[in-house]
């Protein structure tokens, strides 16, 4: 088997190689058993590289002052403000002082997506430009309308899946949000994402077979179009959240296959939808 | 507290530094859609304009840079939790709006709106001042400022506003020098 010996992806931020910490060669000096002096400061610790549950720290007063907080490089659950370096997961408070400390929650930094175009960059989505990405206002402010769309199907936060039609039908499971709206669904001929509730959608897949093309505005006016494609092939038009953050898409497809191939092409399976009654007393 | 009223908070409570900042409302409820109100922190330099689009707290922007102001959601409808210590010396004020999600969709006022309100307490829940949106025609206001905390020489003060927009989000964005 050939070996792949291309660079590594900086521009892929999911594919980022995992830096792993390095290795203490100094010889480790012999730890008492029992800290002698109850103020003395905490010991600086090294990097832990995997997972940590609960208190990771060696068994300290509670009065000493923690050490400085270095930059964790992975998921944190739980305070997080005095924590000792981390590169791995991390569940629950990690130090006496990080627990008594108020919780404060620190912007996501390191966790950014990899680079792509704004929607105000892209005119047409499609093989030149394949996606775009809304900041976190555009992403969630308003209405996002998708003009020329035949169908969608969409799938929320716990992989409820249903789709829709312009003139009404729904199969699958309709998603409506805490305003008494669908999370994505068709207002006369356009479709609608709720974006008030971002939180709530996972994806959508916009499907246009009609003469118009695939068309999104977002709240501030913004629009781009999709490329219509040519007479072997169309492009749907594919929403993705990443990290509150959504991702745009032209996805090519061929223009012979049904829609509901093309939702298991990209695993959108439908969940039935149960109309569940109102208890009653007997 | 009535509109343009003022509070000192740190003055009247030395070594005030964590204040949460809660927002509650009741909605008439409706079959149809209903208006969905999102409070919204504008982080304000002195000349009252956002120091930039990242000085704004919401929802889907849950943290300013600086870590000062932070968006919670726990005992009141919406929570925005401020660290005055935290707080950038370049910031002068920081202005708390209450909007109408504007979806096309319809039911994007405050005429289904009562009861709102806006207070201010510790992270311990000792609540320091309230201020009751007074409950006037809204069918045309779709954005409200609520209320606003600013500094005055070394301290913090909190003023209730209770001023309405007709222009939505736009004239924030517009008044406030942001992208929305």
């Amino acid at each position: 088997m050939a070996l792949n010996t291309s660079p590594t992806r900086s521009d892929v931020g999911y594919l980022r190689r995992r830096v792993k910490p390095v290795a203490h060669t100094a010889p480790v000096k012999p730890q008492p058993a029992v800290q002698p002096e109850p103020q003395r400061p905490e010991p600086q610790r090294p990097a832990a590289s995997g997972l940590t549950l609960g208190s990771s720290a060696p068994a300290s007063p509670p009065a000493a002052p923690s050490a400085p907080t270095p930059a964790s490089s992975g998921l944190s659950l739980g305070s997080s403000s005095a924590a000792p370096a981390s590169s791995g997961l991390s569940l629950g408070s990690s130090s006496p002082a990080a627990a008594a400390s108020p919780v404060r929650r620190d912007a996501p930094a390191g966790s950014l997506p990899f680079p792509a175009p704004a929607i105000d960059e892209v005119r047409e989505l499609g093989d030149e430009s394949p996606v775009l990405r809304l900041n976190r206002r555009e992403s969630a402010i308003g209405s996002l309308i998708v003009t020329g769309a035949s169908s969608a199907v969409w799938e929320d936060d716990e992989l409820v899946t249903g789709a829709g039609t312009p003139d009404g039908t729904i199969t699958g499971t309709p998603v409506t949000t805490p305003g008494n709206r669908p999370l994505v669904g068709f207002d006369d001929s356009d479709a609608i994402v709720s974006l008030r509730h971002l939180a709530q959608l996972r994806r959508a897949l916009f499907i246009g077979r009609g003469p118009e093309p695939l068309g999104v505005q977002i709240f501030d006016g913004s629009t781009v179009t999709v490329a219509p494609g040519d007479g072997e092939r169309m492009f749907v038009l594919y929403l993705l959240k990443t990290g509150g953050l959504l991702e745009l898409r032209a996805e090519p497809v061929a223009r012979s296959e049904s829609d509901e191939s093309i939702h298991r092409r990209f695993a959108f399976t439908l969940t039935p939808f149960l109309v569940t009654r109102a208890s009653r007393s007997r | 507290m009535i509109p343009g009223a003022n509070a000192a908070l740190t003055a009247e409570n030395p070594g005030l530094s964590q204040i949460v900042v809660g927002f509650g409302w009741e909605t008439i409820p409706s079959r149809g859609p209903q208006a969905e109100l999102v409070p919204m922190a504008i982080m304000c330099d002195a000349d009252g304009k956002s120091l930039s689009n990242d000085h704004l707290v919401f929802f889907n922007q849950i943290v300013s840079q600086d870590g000062s102001v932070s968006f919670a959601d726990e005992r009141d409808d919406e929570e925005i939790d401020v660290d005055l210590s935290l707080v950038p010396a370049e910031v002068a004020k920081i202005v708390f709006i209450v909007y109408v999600d504007p979806d096309v969709r319809g039911a994007g006022n405050f005429s289904a709106v009562r009861s709102a309100y806006v207070r201010v307490a510790t992270r311990e829940n000792r609540e320091l001042v309230r201020f009751v949106v007074p409950a006037e025609d809204n069918r045309t206001i779709n954005v409200m400022m609520f209320g606003e905390l600013y500094r005055h020489r070394d301290d913090w003060k909190f003023r209730a506003l209770g001023q309405g927009y007709l222009t939505g989000l736009r004239g924030v964005a517009a008044d406030f020098r942001i992208d929305l």
